[in-house]
């Protein structure tokens, strides 16, 4: 499937990581811990795919600026993260294991889809309809062969642009609510795999 | 709060009762069930889906109340977002009993979604497991391994004081374990977990701990060990007639067992014993599969109260093929294998096979029954040699319908048995000669 496509990567991964991200589709079960508003929708997958790679690899690649530039939802929910410092305390756990740092990366994609729900409630119904029905996901949008009618998809990168702009303020004004969303994604983690290892890694070194 | 009181009431009386019969009690629950969700109490709702459904997702009427649940869904998700989680696992748990697991993990994953959604990870982890277990032949193992711990993961930070199933989790697991030869790990995880566990005797959990340990000591080249303990556990389901799956894990390693011990010293006499041997439980273990499938799973036997037709044909069975006087009666099973990409197409063919027999022997078919998925069966008043020619016609007729090649029709199977010409005093000796024919046929 295509979020499990290196090349659709918000990031430039080189050739070992472009292997261990196509692994991905064996662990296609976390994509299904999304949201359950937003499972089916390919932003809200790709973004998982995206968060995935910042938890999973200790230096975290160079950002492919086509796609930035592309597809702004997921842009800016991976610049949330990487300038957070409390998701950054996560990696800890994460690096190098795919379902620690898939969970993680569910957490996380939850926690910006838990703020867009509440969101989309006091957005324009139409326009919210419009994105959700045709999301900003697909570089077949930006095809040439559509050039001849609109240089872009206009109407859908506005609405994109207003759903960051609305997002971004919303996260200032509840700044309090944000962090304590942060801490509560830590402390599932925390005790994620501290009862994973006390069930399991435990056992093993106690015999 | 005085209708609260009712409903409570309502509940206990349900739950107290004695039903006459699984439809009566099918009946009980779909009217206490629109009554529950028109009162809309969360709590309420949830136990009565998870806990009351569980007879009917066990049995026969899975299917029902499949259809029940699905044909609430509008109402759930508009009105009762709350019970969604436990709504679509119920549903999962339908499909996955009448084994479409293609359809349960589609629900389990829906499922899941609600559950992380609403931080209920005990649900989380049933809804997990279970989509893990139909997940077994399509994952790579050591991807299933790391995914096989999280079950018990979420059910321990589900914190539910539910050890039973908190160990079931752990089931999976070990068995994962084994087969990627973690064989130190595997048991250091089942000493901490199982040893001392007190479960009761010979059910379903304990005969699957067992299986465990035999496997263990297989694993280990403890073979003698290992064949002593699953044949005590093999023992156990043939009486109790259950559990197929672990009768089957029990004859793959019994015989695996006898194969490794024989396989340094075997002497030529040992080696031809051992073929024999070998041949003989294969063919047991593939005439139990068939023949408990037959017996115990019969999802065409809807009702227990009235007889069914099965019902039916097992009495006349035992009426007709006990009388070995005059000419005796001819049993025939009629087995289908259809293509595994056109399952669908089994009950057209069966229908329509059904329809000619019909059509060629006439008033000759005492009575006919879908004795399985792919098989049906007929008692017919003429000869063996008379009933195998006849049905070759029928066999030939549908043949130009479904040819061999380029059809869902792969191969018709069929076996008669008279009891007169066989010398076979009663319908389940008939019964088990036609299986058997039905298997040398196959494997032949």
């Amino acid at each position: 499937m295509k979020y499990f496509e290196a090349s659709n990567s918000l990031f430039l991964l080189n050739e070992q990581q472009h292997n261990q991200f196509s692994k991905l589709e064996y662990y296609d079960y976390f994509y299904h811990l999304i949201h359950p508003d937003f499972h089916s929708l390919s932003f809200a997958n790709f973004s998982l795919s995206d968060i995935w790679v910042y938890y999973y690899f200790e230096e975290v690649p160079i950002i492919n600026s086509e796609h930035a530039l592309l597809f702004l939802l997921r842009n800016f929910m991976m610049n949330e993260v990487l300038i957070s410092s409390k998701f950054k305390r996560l990696k800890k756990t994460t690096i190098g294991s795919y379902t620690n740092a898939l969970m993680a990366a569910v957490l996380t994609v939850n926690l910006f889809l838990d703020f867009l729900s509440e969101l989309l409630d006091v957005l324009p119904k139409e326009e919210c309809d419009l994105y959700m029905k045709f999301e900003n996901s697909s570089k077949q949008l930006f095809n040439d062969r559509f050039s001849s009618y609109e240089h872009y998809p206009k109407k859908l990168v506005l609405i994109e642009t207003m759903i960051i702009k609305s997002m971004r303020q919303y996260l200032e004004q509840n700044e309090a609510t944000y962090t304590e969303r942060k801490l509560k994604v830590i402390r599932f983690m925390d005790q994620f795999t501290i009862t994973k290892r006390e069930l399991f890694e435990l056992v093993a070194i106690k015999e | 709060m005085v209708e609260r009181l009712n409903t409570i009431h309502q509940l206990e009386f349900y739950r107290s009762q004695q039903f006459p019969s699984c439809e009566a009690q099918f009946e009980a629950f779909e009217s206490i069930f629109t009554y529950i969700i028109q009162e809309g109490d969360i709590e309420t709702i949830n136990d009565f889906i998870l806990l009351d459904s569980q007879p009917f997702i066990l049995s026969n009427h899975n299917m029902k109340l499949l259809q029940c649940l699905i044909d609430q869904e509008p109402y759930f998700k508009d009105n009762l977002k709350d019970c969604l989680t436990i709504f679509y696992l119920v549903i999962g748990h339908c499909y996955y009993f009448s084994l479409n697991f293609e359809q349960a993990k589609n629900f389990y994953k829906i499922a899941s979604s609600y559950a992380l959604q609403s931080e209920n990870y005990s649900l989380l982890s049933i809804a997990m497991n279970n989509y893990t277990s139909a997940q077994k032949e399509v994952l790579p193992s050591d991807i299933l391994w790391q995914m096989s711990k999280l079950p018990a993961v979420f059910f321990k930070m589900g914190s539910v004081d539910d050890e039973r199933y908190f160990i079931t989790r752990f089931i999976a697991h070990i068995e994962i374990s084994l087969h990627l030869n973690k064989v130190q790990y595997a048991e250091s995880v089942y000493n901490s977990y199982f040893t001392g566990y007190e479960v009761e005797k010979d059910s379903r959990i304990d005969l699957h701990i067992r299986v465990l340990r035999g496997k263990i000591h297989y694993q280990k080249g403890e073979y003698e060990t290992a064949i002593e303990l699953l044949h005590e556990v093999l023992v156990v389901c043939m009486n109790l007639k259950r559990n197929k799956d672990l009768v089957q894990e029990c004859y793959t390693f019994i015989t695996d067992s006898y194969r490794m011990l024989n396989e340094d010293s075997i002497s030529r006499e040992m080696e031809q014993f051992h073929a024999r041997f070998y041949r003989k439980i294969e063919t047991d273990k593939r005439y139990m599969e068939k023949y408990i499938k037959a017996a115990y799973n019969n999802e065409y036997e809807q009702d227990e109260h009235f007889l069914s037709p099965l019902s039916r044909f097992k009495l006349a069975g035992k009426c007709l093929l006990s009388n070995i006087d005059n000419d005796g009666h001819t049993l025939v099973l009629v087995d289908c294998k259809i293509l595994t990409c056109e399952e669908d197409s089994i009950n057209d063919i069966l229908y329509l096979i059904n329809e000619e027999m019909m059509k060629e022997m006439k008033q000759a078919i005492i009575t006919s029954t879908r004795i399985d998925a792919s098989t049906i069966g007929y008692i017919i008043q003429l000869s063996e040699q008379v009933t195998d020619e006849l049905c070759a016609k029928v066999f030939s007729r549908i043949r130009e319908q479904y040819p061999r090649n380029g059809s869902a029709l792969e191969a018709i199977y069929f076996a008669s048995v008279n009891n007169k010409e066989n010398n076979l005093t009663n319908y389940q000796k008939c019964l088990d000669l036609a299986y058997a024919y039905i298997y040398y046929e196959l494997y032949k």
